[in-house]
C-alpha cells in the first residue's frame, strides 16, 4: 500500500523532557525538525517530576561534580558506564543554567542564585555528607521544564505533530536508520516521517506493572518499537520501585510523608521498620523500605482483606501540619484511596517508578548495536540507557539525564545530519508494509483476546513475578506467563474499528510495545542471578563473599536482550571515565 | 457525538496518573450521558495545564475561568470521592 510521505533532517518522537532538548539544538541550527507526540507536549510525563533537576552548582555550599559523579556511580551499584556518567555530572551546571536562560522559573536564593536543596543520595565530599544539589522550580519542577523547553522551540521552529502515534522504525537494508511510519490519531491516517537522522526520546514502561506511579502513556512504545527493528534492549531487569504508592491506584505518596513523622504499619498494626533498619526506620533508603514492605506482606502481616499492603500512618500528626508541609497527600488519599489520612492511615505498596535499561547508547545519544553505532538512529532519556543509572537511578539525576543527553544527542545529529548527501535513500516498501499488517491484523482480528484483560494480566504477572523482591521459581514461572501472554497479544481484538481518534486501537498498538518490555525485563532478571541495586533476588543473598548479594566477578556487565529468539548477550560496563580515575568498586552502604 | 466522545478519551490521557485515573472513573460512568455542548467545555477545559486542573478538580484551586466552572463542578460531582476537603 503506498502512505503520504513527509521529509525532514531529523524526526524525533517524543517531547518530554529529553526530546524537546534535542529539539532546541537541531532546530536553533536551522536543520528542519518534526518533533511526533502522542500527547500535547506540556502533558509528557516530565510534567510530574517535582523533586528537582540535580547539578553540582555549589550554590549553597561547596560542590564539585567529581563528587556527583562519585555518588552517580555508587547510586548505580558500579554498573553504570563511568565515561557517561562524568559526561553527564560535568556537564550538569552547564544544561542547567542554559534552561535557566530558556525561561525555567528556579526557585532562588536571596543573592539572587539558583536555590538548591538536598536530595536522597546526593553527598559532598565522596559520600560524606549530604549535599544541597538538587535545583527545583516550587514542587512544579517538571512542568516548568516542559514548558521552558517548549516555548523556545515555538520560536526556533520546530514542526509538532502533536496527537500523532509512532508505529515503527523503518531501517534500510544495511540497517541505517530512516525514520518512522506514524498514524495521526484525528484520521487514521498513517505516514512516513523520513529524515536524515531520528531520535526516540519516547520516556518509560512503567505500566508493564500492575502498580505503577507512571501515567498512563508511558508503555514503552520506543522501547518496544527498538526491538522489533532487531535492536537489542540493555540492562532490563533494573526498575526502581517507590515504597508508597497508593495501593491499587499507583499515586506516588513523597518521601516527605515519612519526612514529617509518617509511619509504616503491618497488620498488627506494629511499626515494622524498627526491626528492618533500627537507626533509620521508616526513613531507611527505597530499597530497604521496599523490601521490608514486601517481606512483611509475603509473610502474612499485610493489610486489607488480600493482605496485599501496608499502612502508612500519619493519624498521630497534627492536621495542620499535614495540611501545611504536605500539600496534596490529603487529596490523593481521599480520592484513590478513599480514606481522609488525618483519621484513617493510607495503605500503600511498592509502586514500580523508573526504567534504568532501555535503547543502549552511548553518551552522544547514538544508538550502539555491537560496538558500532546504528547510522542515523539516536536515543534520550527515560527509553535510553546511556547508561548512566546502572542498577538504581538516584532522585533528581532523570531530569538532569534528559537535559545532558538530550542536549548531546541533538549535537550529534546536527553532525551527522550535515555530512550526509542531500538525497535521501528510499524507503524499503517492505518496512512500510511489515508496520502496516500490525494495524491491518487489529482490523481485521476475531475471535481475538481482549487488549485490558490481556494487558491486566501481563501487569499482575510482572509484579507478582518480577517485582521488588524476586525468587529463582517466581522468575522462571514467570517467564513463562509472560512468553504465553504474548500469544495473546498477538491476537488482541478491537470491536471498534473505526478510524478517527479510535483510543481502543491505540491501546492494542500500545500494547504490542508494552509486552516487548515485559518479556525483556522477566527474561533479564531470571538470568542475572546476582542481586544489584534494584534487582533483588532471594537466591543471592548478603554473604561475605558477595556483600548486598552482588557478584562483580560474574555479573559486572550489561545485560542485552534481543527479540529475536528472546536471547540475552551481555557487555562490559565502561569502568574507565573520560578523564579522571576510576571509581574503584566497593560495597554499596549508606 | 461519537467523535467528540472519542477525543475526550484520548485528551483525558494526560502527564500525571491522577488525572488519567480520575477520568478513567469519569469516562466510565458518566460520559455517555454528556450532551454536545458540554461534550465540547469539558474539551476545551482538557486544553488546562496538568496541575491547574487537577488541582480545580480536587478542590484546591478555584476555577476562575468561568466557561469552565460548571463542568468543573460536573466533573467533580461525578468522578470526585468527595468535594468538601477545605474546613479542617
Ligand atoms: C511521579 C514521578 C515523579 C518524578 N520526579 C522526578 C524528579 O523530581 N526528578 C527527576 O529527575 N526525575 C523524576 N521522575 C522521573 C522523570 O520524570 C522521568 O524519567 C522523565 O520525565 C522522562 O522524560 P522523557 O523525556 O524521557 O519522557 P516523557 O516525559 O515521558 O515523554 C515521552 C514523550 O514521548 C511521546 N511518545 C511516547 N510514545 C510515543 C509514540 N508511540 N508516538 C509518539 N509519541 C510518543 C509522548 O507523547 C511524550 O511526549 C519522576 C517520575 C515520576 C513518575
Amino acid at each position: 500500500m503506498k502512505v503520504a510521505k513527509r521529509t525532514f533532517d531529523a524526526v524525533i518522537v517524543g517531547a518530554g523532557g529529553a526530546g524537546m532538548r534535542a529539539a532546541v539544538t537541531l532546530a536553533e541550527s536551522g536543520l528542519k525538525t518534526a518533533v511526533i507526540t502522542k500527547v500535547f507536549p506540556t502533558r509528557s510525563h516530565t510534567v510530574a517530576a517535582q523533586g528537582g533537576v540535580s547539578a553540582s552548582l555549589g550554590n549553597s555550599e561547596p560542590d564539585h561534580w567529581t563528587w556527583h559523579m562519585y555518588d552517580t556511580v555508587k547510586g548505580s551499584d558500579w554498573l553504570g558506564d563511568q565515561d557517561a556518567i562524568e559526561f553527564m555530572c560535568k556537564q550538569a551546571p552547564q544544561v542547567v543554567v542554559e534552561l535557566e536562560h530558556y525561561g525555567m522559573p528556579f526557585d532562588r536564593l536571596d543573592n539572587g542564585k539558583i536555590y538548591q536543596r538536598p536530595f536522597g543520595g546526593h553527598m559532598s565530599n565522596f559520600g560524606e555528607k549530604p549535599v544541597r544539589r538538587a535545583c527545583a522550580a516550587a514542587d512544579r519542577t517538571g512542568h516548568a521544564m516542559l514548558h521552558a523547553l517548549y516555548q523556545r522551540n515555538v520560536r526556533a521552529n520546530t514542526q509538532f505533530f502533536v496527537e500523532w502515534l509512532a508505529l515503527d522504525l523503518l531501517r534500510a537494508p544495511d540497517g541505517r536508520v530512516l525514520g518512522v511510519l506514524a498514524m495521526e490519531m484525528e484520521t487514521g491516517e498513517v505516514t512516513v516521517f523520513q529524515a536524515k537522522a531520528t531520535l526516540f526520546a519516547t520516556g518509560g514502561a512503567g505500566r508493564i506493572y500492575y502498580s505503577s506511579t507512571n501515567a498512563f502513556i508511558n508503555t514503552g512504545d520506543g522501547v518496544g518499537m527498538a526491538a522489533r527493528a532487531g535492536i537489542p534492549l540493555e540492562d532490563m531487569e533494573f526498575w526502581q520501585f517507590h515504597p508508597t504508592g497508593v495501593a491499587g491506584a499507583g499515586v506516588l505518596i513523597t518521601e516527605g510523608v515519612r519526612g514529617e513523622g509518617g509511619i509504616l504499619r503491618n497488620s498488627d498494626g506494629e511499626r515494622f521498620m524498627e526491626r528492618y533498619a533500627p537507626n533509620a526506620k521508616d526513613l531507611a533508603s527505597r530499597d530497604v523500605v521496599s523490601r521490608a514492605m514486601v517481606t512483611e506482606i509475603n509473610e502474612g502481616r499485610g493489610c486489607g482483606p488480600a493482605k496485599d499492603h501496608v499502612m502508612l500512618d500519619i493519624t498521630h500528626l497534627d492536621p495542620h501540619t499535614i495540611m501545611q508541609r504536605l500539600p496534596g497527600i490529603r487529596e490523593i488519599s481521599i480520592q484513590f484511596a478513599g480514606v481522609d489520612p488525618i483519621k484513617a492511615p493510607i495503605p500503600v505498596v511498592p509502586t514500580c517508578h523508573y526504567q534504568m535499561g532501555g535503547i543502549p547508547t552511548n553518551y552522544h545519544g547514538e544508538v550502539v548495536v555491537d560496538g558500532a553505532s546504528v547510522a542515523g538512529f539516536y536515543a534520550a532519556g527515560e527509553c535510553a540507557c546511556a547508561s548512566v543509572h546502572g542498577a538504581n537511578r538516584l532522585g533528581t539525576n532523570s531530569l538532569l539525564d534528559l537535559l545532558v543527553f538530550g542536549k548531546s544527542s541533538g549535537e550529534s545529529m546536527v553532525e551527522f545530519i550535515r555530512k550526509e548527501p542531500a538525497a535521501l535513500q528510499e524507503v524499503p516498501q517492505a518496512e512500510i508494509d511489515k508496520s502496516l499488517a500490525r494495524v491491518n491484523r487489529l482490523n481485521t482480528q476475531t475471535h481475538g483476546a481482549d487488549v485490558h484483560e490481556t494487558r491486566l494480566a501481563m501487569q499482575r504477572t510482572m509484579q507478582a513475578h518480577a517485582g521488588v523482591f524476586r525468587f529463582k521459581d517466581m522468575l522462571q514461572q514467570g517467564v513463562d506467563k509472560i512468553l504465553e501472554i504474548e500469544k495473546q497479544v498477538a491476537q488482541t481484538e478491537i470491536k471498534d474499528k473505526s478510524q478517527v481518534w479510535n483510543t481502543a486501537r491505540i491501546e492494542a498498538l500500545e500494547l504490542d510495545n508494552l509486552i516487548e518490555v515485559a518479556k525483556a525485563t522477566i527474561v533479564s532478571a531470571n538470568a542475572r542471578t546476582e542481586s544489584r541495586g534494584a534487582h533483588v533476588r532471594d537466591d543471592a543473598p548478603d554473604t561475605a563473599e558477595h556483600p548486598n548479594g552482588r557478584d562483580d566477578a560474574n555479573w559486572l556487565k550489561h545485560s542485552l536482550w534481543y527479540r529475536e529468539g528472546n536471547r540475552l548477550d551481555y557487555k562490559p560496563v565502561k569502568l574507565e571515565p573520560l578523564t579522571v580515575e576510576s571509581i574503584a568498586l566497593k560495597t554499596r552502604a549508606y | 457525538m461519537y467523535e467528540l466522545r472519542e477525543k475526550m478519551k484520548w485528551r483525558a490521557r494526560r502527564g500525571l496518573l491522577e488525572l488519567d485515573l480520575f477520568f478513567t472513573r469519569f469516562i466510565a460512568n458518566d460520559l455517555d450521558a454528556l450532551g454536545e455542548p458540554e461534550l465540547e467545555k469539558l474539551l476545551d477545559l482538557l486544553t488546562c495545564d496538568d496541575h491547574e486542573l487537577w488541582a480545580m478538580l480536587n478542590g484546591t484551586q478555584e476555577c476562575e475561568v468561568p466557561h469552565w466552572q460548571s463542568t468543573v463542578a460536573l466533573l467533580q460531582h461525578k468522578a470526585a470521592v468527595t468535594t468538601t476537603l477545605a474546613g479542617l
